[in-house]
């Protein structure tokens, strides 16, 4: 695997959960819908990159490593793709086969707003 | 919050956190840094702040805060202009003779932040555009 993917995965991994959380201090409705979730999220990137996004109490936080009993876990072996993503260049509503997503499919739209949010916020500055 | 102070603020965090990981695997930014062990440079952009403290050959970003005695004080006051300063669209040393950076205390230590970009943006191509 590429160092420089990685180091930008785990750097965009950062940045989302803050930027999340920033703008959580100046956007009323948005961190109303933060504030109604308790989940957490599974990331299994290429072959052994771990990650997880804690949502709790309108506050997010995100580490390497497995979080026990995640809502939602996602495996994208493709390190473009996970960078798409987390950059915003691509949906997560069109990764049909590209990635697997173990969990109940209906809950990635609870989460959706977020990256929706981050993306309208910083979408010409990474796309 | 302005969107462009906003965008700043998460591309100086970009910044900040790329240089603390790649400072972790990069044999080049590691020589760089042990040139500067011990320096601290603060950022101040638009209403928001960072700074860089580089130990051991390794740096720790942190953003939101200031640090007591900083070695040098990089000044960006236009969200804009640190957006193409740190994007690399307007080189720093233009910026810095255009007025649109200004620079409070060590001007080695303030350039050495220019070196260390340099091997920072060969790792962030994948995300940042050019």
């Amino acid at each position: 695997m590429s160092i420089e993917k990685i180091i930008c995965i785990k750097v965009m991994m950062k940045v989302i959960t803050y930027a999340a959380n920033e703008i959580a201090k100046f956007n009323e409705d948005y961190r109303k819908k933060l504030e109604g979730l308790s989940d957490i999220i599974e990331w299994k990137v290429g072959k052994d990159l771990n990650f997880y996004t804690e949502i709790k109490d309108g506050k997010i936080s995100s580490g390497e490593g497995i979080k026990q009993n995640p809502t939602l876990t996602f495996e994208i072996n493709d390190l473009d793709l996970a960078l798409k993503l987390l950059t915003g260049r691509e949906n997560f509503e069109n990764l049909g086969e590209k990635a697997k997503i173990i969990g109940d499919e209906k809950k990635r739209e609870k989460f959706s707003f977020i990256l929706d949010t981050i993306k309208e916020y910083l979408g010409d500055l990474t796309t | 919050m302005e969107k462009k102070e906003f965008q700043a603020k998460i591309l100086l965090y970009i910044v900040l956190k790329s240089v603390e990981e790649v400072s972790k695997v990069d044999e080049d930014l590691q020589e760089e840094l042990e040139d500067y062990d011990g320096s601290k440079i603060q950022w101040k952009i638009g209403n928001f702040t960072g700074y860089l403290y580089i130990k051991d050959k390794k740096a720790i970003g942190v953003i939101d805060e200031e640090i007591n005695n900083p070695d040098v004080t990089i000044i960006i006051p236009n969200p804009q202009k640190a957006l193409d300063i740190l994007t690399g669209k307007i080189d720093g040393v233009s910026a810095y003779m255009n007025g649109d950076l200004v620079i409070e205390g060590s001007l080695p230590v303030a350039m050495a932040f220019n070196d260390i970009s340099e091997i920072i943006m060969d790792y962030l191509e994948p995300i940042i555009p050019e």
